[in-house]
């Protein structure tokens, strides 16, 4: 009998094993929306760690500020210095913020037919998985976001979003090791490919008649379909070129600091963008 | 314990692991306390309620940032049951039981996950894995195991002491 019962929880783990293998072979595939009862938990868990992520950050900030006490009366000095400076800025400034708004009056007309809606998220929990760097962010499919959008910060690209709830979404940053991103070097206009790495550094090749320089500024290519043109990515620390390479290797320090990220926008309506051949330079 | 406690204090973990504990890694470990849960849970509650809890503590990490989801939801299942299949056997008060479950779970942790990326062909560093990632974590995990076996010990077999007073005052 106890043998029976011992076989019994077998069979059951086995059972439930061979369901989540079935699972795991059919969310490796490309989906665009998590299911249901998927959303169900996404929906729960997002308003608790969005509130306790948002408590985090006070905290951290906070205590940057205590760090800082000692060097106040340094600061002060400094400040006061400033002060005198930025006056006579602030003079200078007046007169560019008329001119600003001039010029931006001619370019609404342009801001009502570019290529992109920005959505401003939170970034509400990142992966515990020491091997992956996944976040969540507090919109989702209601705000027409959807699988492969890009994400970004005003700084440079943050990476694509690959799964989408209502009120969720998961977003996949360049620097995970599953992420590939194809680019353009700015100034040769080589292409190349960027990929993440196991300890969350940014890797890639291009080609080795390519005539690139430590310092040179990387952007997306539209190739591969995913990101549009242009996009600020970071620049190029370290070229290597092995005897039996046939690509040039370089290393890349991202322009988005993907440990304190706390807002990004994820861009919408990428399909208006004009085709390849239009890009390609 | 019953299943309303586990359910809570799986959450509160997943909860804590997703925002707090994003700023206790060393060497760019995090340690992973679920894993720790279900290792302590799993010696308490025996093979196939260990391998409920390891199954549900897989699945909510797995929803809200696995892809593919089900990678850690087998792994902490499996845990959870040879841990619980064990159990049986070894010295549940001893702070050597959670040591070793806990570097057992970790090595079978990593070995699902990187058959699972071979499978599935994701590019996967598997030397890194092993070499660096591998044993930090299971150094980290270990730490932690035995704080928080401790402290579920102590949760567990209180309340389980408490009931079985009442069920003797019943009795009497």
């Amino acid at each position: 009998m106890s043998k029976l019962y011992k076989n019994r929880s077998i069979i059951m783990v086995a059972v439930a094993a061979i369901i989540i293998i079935v699972i795991i072979a059919v969310t490796s595939l490309d989906r665009t929306q998590v299911s249901g009862p998927e959303n169900l938990v996404g929906v729960i868990i997002k308003p608790i760690t969005g509130a306790v992520t948002s408590v985090v950050n006070t905290i951290r900030n906070s205590i940057t500020g205590l760090a800082e006490i000692g060097s106040l009366k340094e600061t002060n000095q400094m400040l006061n210095q400033q002060i005198i400076t930025l006056r006579a800025q602030i003079r200078e400034m007046e007169a560019l913020i008329q001119e600003n708004e001039r010029l931006r009056e001619m370019l609404d007309f342009k801001d009502t037919h570019s290529e992109f809606d920005l959505i401003g998220c939170s970034v509400i929990g990142k992966s515990p998985d020491n091997t992956s760097s996944v976040f969540t962010i507090n919109k989702g499919s209601e705000n027409g976001i959807i699988r492969n959008m890009p994400v970004v910060t005003s700084k440079g690209l943050v990476g694509q979003i690959i799964e989408a709830g209502s009120g969720w979404a998961k977003v996949m940053p360049l620097n995970d090791q599953r992420s590939s991103v194809s680019i353009l070097v700015n100034r040769t206009r080589d292409t190349g490919i960027l990929k993440g790495g196991i300890s969350f550094e940014i890797t890639g090749f291009v080609s080795p008649e390519a005539a690139i320089v430590e310092g040179d500024d990387i952007v997306t290519s539209r190739m591969g379909g995913i990101y549009p043109k242009g996009l600020y990515v970071g620049k190029i620390t370290g070229i290597s070129t092995g005897d039996r390479q046939l690509l040039k290797s370089i290393k890349v320090e991202p322009a988005v600091d993907f440990d304190k990220l706390e807002e990004v926008f994820v861009l919408k309506h990428v399909e208006e963008l004009p085709s390849r051949g239009e890009t390609m330079n | 314990m019953n299943g309303w406690v586990v359910a809570l204090i799986l959450i509160l973990n997943f909860i804590l692991q997703s925002t707090v504990f994003q700023y206790i890694a060393v060497m760019g470990v995090k340690p992973d306390t679920a894993l720790a849960i279900v290792v302590a849970l799993g010696t308490f509650m025996g093979r196939e309620r260990g391998a409920l809890v390891g199954a549900t503590a897989g699945m909510l990490q797995d929803i809200v940032f696995g892809n593919p989801v089900g990678i850690t939801t087998l792994s902490y299942m499996l845990t959870g049951y040879i841990v619980g299949e064990n159990s049986g056997k070894v010295f549940k008060e001893h702070m050597v039981v959670p040591l070793i479950f806990t570097a057992g779970a970790t090595v079978v942790k990593y070995i699902i996950l990187i058959f699972f990326n071979y499978v599935l062909g994701i590019d996967t560093p598997i030397l890194t894995y092993l070499r660096y990632f591998l044993p930090v974590e299971m150094v980290y995990n270990c730490i932690v195991s035995m704080i928080l076996y401790r402290f579920l010990f102590a949760l567990f077999f209180r309340k389980n002491m408490k009931d079985r007073l009442k069920i003797k005052r019943k009795r009497q």
